[in-house]
């Protein structure tokens, strides 16, 4: 993958994210690709690199996985991890 | 006729604004003389949204801007659809009701702005939209990327100073009212954030 992007499904747990994952990780805030439907607006934009602690950090924030989603992008699109 | 302008030394918006005087007044073949690369994407960028044809030559450390224009149909439809812009950003964050929502809202906009290939010509940064030039990071980048493709960035000096400031900026031009004020008259529409 090339970089990775969260996007949430309201702009609340979105901007909760952001605030908790800029302190130990550089992010992008972008608006969520058009190509990804669902969510709102808003979605965090992260380098490959940094993956699997993102996704792990996450985790321990409790965030509930069903307002979030986890997109991969390789090729020109994006794919759901 | 084709007459030459001699533009260097000019700060930033004052070339193009030679320019537009003389697409005013209907010239058709006229040639611009500057010092910087800036000036010369900025006149490419003008010329462009005005119909005319560009041609650069490089002499010593300054640029002939040649521009002509070739008053086909086509190349008049097109400067109805490619009009010259500039942003203003009037505070750190876009609009009124949550400034954490607001300052997420222009890190998205200068994103988007930053993936599109219709670009404004200037940005301008007054009042605590100053604030974006100097600590909202993602922008800055942006803003910074924005500047290396040739969209003039100008930060209000006064507000800079205003808020202690002075040295602090990031990115862009430290700029005063009259060359905001010519940035504005300059170009065909001023979108306010």
């Amino acid at each position: 993958m090339e970089w990775y992007v969260i996007s949430f499904v309201n702009t609340h747990t979105a901007i909760s994210a952001q605030k908790h994952l800029k302190e130990s990780f550089e992010l992008i805030i972008m608006p969520t690709p058009r190509e990804l439907s669902q969510g709102c607006g808003i979605s965090i934009r992260y380098s490959a690199e940094d993956h699997p602690a993102v996704a792990e950090r996450l985790l321990e924030l409790s965030f509930d996985q069903q307002k979030y989603s986890i997109h991969g992008y390789s090729n020109g699109g994006y794919s759901i991890v | 006729m084709s007459s030459e302008i001699d533009a260097r030394g000019k700060s930033c918006p004052i070339p193009v604004v030679m320019a537009k005087k003389e697409t005013d007044q209907g010239t058709d073949q006229f040639s611009i003389l500057v010092d910087n690369k800036t000036a010369v994407e900025n006149l490419k960028r003008f010329a462009k949204s005005r119909g005319y044809e560009v041609n650069v030559t490089e002499s010593g450390a300054d640029f002939l801007v040649a521009m002509n224009q070739s008053g086909s149909s086509e190349e008049c439809q097109l400067m109805d659809f490619e009009k010259s812009w500039a942003v203003l950003i009037g505070r750190d964050g876009i609009g009124e009701g949550d400034p954490e929502l607001g300052a997420t809202l222009l890190k998205m906009f200068l994103y988007t702005l930053c993936e599109s290939d219709d670009l404004p010509s200037y940005i301008l940064m007054m009042n605590g939209g100053v604030r974006v030039a100097v600590d909202h990071e993602q922008s800055v980048e942006h803003l910074q990327s924005l500047e290396e493709r040739g969209v003039s960035v100008l930060v209000c000096g006064t507000c800079l100073n205003y808020f202690g400031l002075q040295d602090a900026a990031k990115v862009g031009t430290v700029s005063n009212m009259y060359d905001i004020e010519t940035a504005m008259v300059s170009v065909d529409k001023v979108v306010t954030l």
